[in-house]
């Protein structure tokens, strides 16, 4: 039930949101974008749109295309923060959050350079740009000498405790796995938390949105630790969320167990995913691969849906994000096709929201 | 807005961007300049920014560490960039050993306690059995793990294992972590050990030393325990020391540092060439006299100014600073929630606010209902929070509901009190929904004029001549709208000329992008072939047209929601109706409560709809850059 107080608050997260779709890229622009001859004609092309600020400090005439991407995701990182300072309580918990990702990725990025013994310059290079939103010592994370000491700097924040149980682990294994999975499943069950803290239609509009994120991701994660790391069943539930929004320990437990992609994600999601039936007959291994697309997909659908009805919930934020991250998606593989010199059907094929 | 480029000395670099940030009215840019120079001065400049950057860090880590607040400390009124490192340096590197070595000594009595604890437990639970701790590790047919995993993953860990007989006891919980005592068959170890690995287990052992029966573990643990309680106690009485005695000089230096920080960053974004900087640019024409004398006095006379006009480009914008007159400005965040206009675009926010005020008060025309909203605002603009900055919004959107309250004759519903000075929109719903839509037409068609006013300024030709938005645009729809009306009207005109003009306006439309580049100059003139433009461009076409149409009729709303309002104010009138004298006031003040807080809010989405989607889609793109001048503190702090 939406309090009287959070009326207003959405009103305005709505103004916010709507203006802010209409910053998306028009169906001419896409066009524009995929006829790019380099990286160089679509960066030039890019700066002419919202994505200006985030591009403007980079070098037009041959760009470092892991830089356009780390750019294009700040926007993104942007796009998340956007309607938080008019959001109501629990919502707001929720999006700062979802925005919270690109921290936890940040640190993976982190860990992995230190423990490869990276320049802390190039590891600073390869992290998304997250400004003052951020209340991370970025820097002084990527002078550190080392992955421990890298965690015992974190100690008193979220990430510090998150990693703190996988330390040990770490120093005698010298594997990442258990911080990065410490680091993941922490993550996911403070997000789950925030769903569940949620009421009325806000709480279903994060089920449809985040629930399914969460959920999609613990599937994933069980099939690749069984078709690629060989984990035992009780590794497998050990190293997933246990209590998602539809995708609890009995499905992990039967995926631990051997059962295939396409007749875990009809029991868990029905018919409501689209593209199911590319799955069929597929491997696992390759319908695992695919199961990525018909999420992103559902996402994009929702979306879509979404914004076509009635605006005072979470669900038009959360729609937002997904067509902002739909949108940085395909820019992605736009940019990548023509790196690798695709025509612009065959990228065209690639977008999400094609 | 002028772009300057100052020319100034190494010596006085400094002095001059100490001065400039305490100015305030330089939005800096990055130089462009000619062979020879470099872009940014980089080097030493960049170096001694990281350097006080990381120092402001250190030193914020150290007062953080030592519990000393830092609010309200003063910047230093002389910061000396070249030498301020070192000093502070030095001395912070004393102050961190100090603080590394008393950290460390912490962390270490925590970790011991926090053992010695957990086996304390362990002890206690083993006491009643007589054998000796290590015994327990040897059992015949037992395998028998005890050690802590994290709290929140023991739940997960028992219905991990299905696959095996096994027993997992927790004793104790401490912080996040649970003492347990995990034991299933020998056959069967591989299988719990793998479990608990992945559980983050880890296996508790006795400290070294340590051995014997339970009993005996447990004095000598006690004993163990007190020694650790002491230390820790001894740790805090000496961090409370050395925060009296270092903490003014570390709070001190820490703004020095931050001071510095921002100083050099600044520096080291100047053009550079040898010994002469260049420090490029944009500040408002009314600012102009104050920097260069600023310049002067700071240089004495010794620094060369140059002043450009602007000239944006898109990889190279020129920063906008909106100067609307302050009752225009809470319109300027509805603008700017948008986008921000590019320097070389209308601002749209008189017209905004003059529609929005407009459109608001039809929809919601209550001389009441108008009132109340008018005096909620007055009562946020009073308060602090999160809706002060709508209260201008409220007050203005109140004060045209008002307005048009009269004009409907319309007070908390009821029409029967003051006369109508226009119409009764329950009473005249055809005539109020016309005037709507040809209040729309009247608005988009503003919309299509600040279309050409600003592709002119922008000297977009193809986009004034040839674009849905442009000339073409504009033309095609005012005839479809003309002959709209007059088929309506019944009034007779030349159907050949009229069919003639919107076939030759569509066909222009069709052609748009090769008629663009044909006028531009620009080539190719077709991209991808006249059969896959030709039908992109048709489908376009279509779609154009029927946005003449639905854009024109979702004005309707604003006839709708004013007949709406009427009808629900009756509604509420209805309810109160046959109730005692306490009941129907409660009635009609909740109604009126509610119709100004839900309806009046519903109108304002609306309008905003109607102004984002109607009206800027003509014409306004929101691409600026917003003008921000560089201070010498942060920009929250200056």
């Amino acid at each position: 039930m939406l309090g009287v107080l959070d009326v207003p608050r959405y009103a305005a997260v709505n103004a916010r949101v709507r203006g802010r779709i209409g910053r998306l890229l028009p169906p001419a622009r896409w066009r524009i974008l995929l006829n790019a001859s380099d990286s160089g004609e679509f960066l030039q092309y890019l700066s002419g749109t919202a994505y200006r600020p985030v591009l403007a400090a980079m070098v037009m005439e041959r760009p470092d295309l892991g830089e356009i991407e780390r750019r294009l995701w700040q926007h993104l990182a942007q796009a998340y923060r956007a309607p938080l300072p008019f959001m109501p309580g629990g919502s707001k918990d929720l999006l700062a959050w979802l925005w919270r990702r690109f921290e936890v990725n940040n640190l993976k990025t982190i860990l992995r350079g230190v423990k490869g013994g990276a320049p802390p310059a190039q590891i600073r290079r390869t992290l998304v740009p997250l400004g003052s939103d951020s209340e991370l010592p970025w820097k002084t994370l990527t002078d550190l000498a080392s992955v421990p000491v890298v965690v015992e700097r974190l100690e008193g924040s979220f990430y510090g405790s998150a990693l703190e149980p996988g330390l040990e682990r770490y120093r005698r294994e010298e594997l990442l796995f258990p911080l990065e999975i410490r680091l993941d499943l922490a993550y996911f069950r403070q997000l789950l938390r925030f769903v569940e803290a949620l009421r009325g239609r806000d709480r279903k509009e994060a089920q449809r949105f985040t629930g399914v994120m969460v959920d999609s991701q613990n599937v994933s994660w069980a099939f690749r630790y069984r078709i690629y790391d060989d984990f035992s069943p009780e590794e497998i539930l050990n190293y997933t969320l246990r209590k998602g929004v539809r995708a609890d320990a009995s499905v992990i437990r039967q995926i631990a167990a051997g059962a295939s992609v396409l007749p875990t994600l009809q029991n868990v999601w029905g018919e409501s995913l689209p593209g199911l039936r590319r799955l069929v007959g597929l491997p696992d291994k390759q319908a695992l691969l695919e199961m990525e697309r018909i999420f992103d997909r559902y996402f994009y659908n929702e979306a879509t849906e979404t914004l076509k009805g009635y605006s005072l919930h979470l669900g038009i934020v959360l729609a937002y994000v997904a067509l902002q991250e739909t949108e940085v998606k395909d820019l992605v593989s736009v940019l990548e096709g023509i790196a690798a010199n695709w025509s612009p059907d065959r990228i065209h094929a690639y977008r999400i929201a094609g | 807005m002028r772009k300057v480029n100052i020319f100034v000395s190494e010596e006085n670099v400094l002095d001059i961007t100490i001065a400039l940030g305490r100015l305030g009215v330089l939005h800096l840019d990055e130089a462009e300049v000619d062979e020879g120079w470099q872009s940014s001065a980089g080097g030493y400049w960049s170096e001694q920014a990281d350097r006080y950057a990381s120092l402001e860090r250190r030193l914020r880590n150290a007062l953080d560490t030592l519990g000393i607040s830092r609010e309200g400390v003063e910047v230093p009124d002389q910061l000396v960039p070249k030498e301020d490192a070192r000093m502070i340096e030095e001395k912070v590197r004393d102050v961190e050993e100090d603080l590394d070595e008393w950290q460390e000594r912490k962390r270490a009595a925590k970790r011991t306690r926090e053992r010695l604890e957990l086996v304390v437990e362990e002890s206690r639970l083993l006491s009643p059995l007589e054998i000796s701790m290590e015994a327990l590790q040897e059992l015949d047919h037992l395998h028998l793990a005890i050690g802590t995993i994290p709290k929140e993953d023991l739940t997960g860990l028992q219905m991990a294992i299905f696959r095996i007989p096994f027993v997992i006891i927790p004793i104790f919980e401490r912080k996040d972590r649970a003492l347990i005592f995990a034991a299933t068959t020998k056959d069967n170890a591989a299988i719990l050990d793998l479990a608990l690995k992945s559980a983050f287990f880890e296996p508790l052992e006795l400290p070294e030393g340590v051995s014997g029966s339970p009993d005996e573990v447990l004095a000598d643990l006690e004993k163990r325990l007190q020694e650790v309680e002491k230390q820790l106690a001894h740790l805090e009485e000496e961090r409370q020391q050395m925060a009296e005695e270092r903490g003014d000089r570390l709070l001190e230096w820490w703004r020095r540092s931050q001071g510095d920080a921002r100083v050099t960053d600044l520096i080291g974004r100047f053009g550079r060439h040898g010994e002469t900087y260049l420090i490029v640019g944009w500040v408002p024409e009314q600012d102009l006299d104050g920097l260069i004398k600023t310049v002067s006095e700071v240089t004495e006379g010794e620094a060369d100014i140059e002043i450009l006009e602007p000239r944006p480009s898109p990889q190279r914008p020129v920063p906008t600073l909106l100067q609307n007159p302050p009752f225009l400005q809470p319109f300027e965040r509805i603008v700017s929630t948008f986008g921000f206009p590019e320097y070389d675009e209308i601002d749209p926010t008189l017209p905004l606010a003059l529609t929005f005020v407009l459109m608001y008060g039809m929809m919601f025309g209550d001389v009441g209902h108008g009132l109340l909203l008018f005096l909620v605002g007055a009562w946020f603009s009073r308060r602090e929070g999160v809706l002060t900055s709508l209260a201008p919004l409220m007050l203005a959107a109140g004060a045209s509901g008002t307005l048009f309250g009269f004009l409907y004759g319309s007070l908390f519903g009821r029409e029967d009190i003051l006369p109508h000075i226009w119409l009764s929109p329950i009473e005249s719903i055809l005539p109020i929904l016309t005037v709507s839509i040809a209040g729309g037409a009247a608005l988009l068609s503003l919309g299509f004029i600040l279309h050409l006013i600003s592709a002119w300024q922008s000297q977009e030709w193809g986009s004034f001549f040839f674009s849905d938005d442009g000339l073409a645009g504009f033309v095609l729809y005012l005839s479809l709208l003309g002959g709209g009306v007059a088929l309506v009207q019944g009034v007779t005109f030349p159907l050949a000329a009229w069919a003639l003009l919107l076939l030759t306006m569509a066909v222009l439309i069709l052609l748009q992008e090769p008629l663009s580049r044909l006028v531009t100059g620009r080539r190719p003139i077709l991209e991808s072939g006249w059969g896959t433009d030709l039908v992109q461009s048709f489908f376009e076409l279509f779609e154009t047209v029927i946005s003449y149409f639905t854009n024109s009729l979702s004005f309707v709303r604003l006839g709708a929601f004013a007949i709406a309002h009427a009808g629900l104010s009756q509604v509420i009138l209805i309810l109160s109706e046959g109730s005692g004298v306490l009941l129907r006031w409660l009635i009609i003040l909740v109604g009126a409560l509610v119709i100004v807080g839900f309806e009046g809010l519903i109108v304002g989405i609306q309008t905003l709809r109607l102004e984002y989607y109607e009206f800027f889609g003509k014409f306004y793109r929101g691409g600026g850059l917003a003008f921000e001048p560089f201070r010498l503190l942060p920009r929250e702090e200056a």
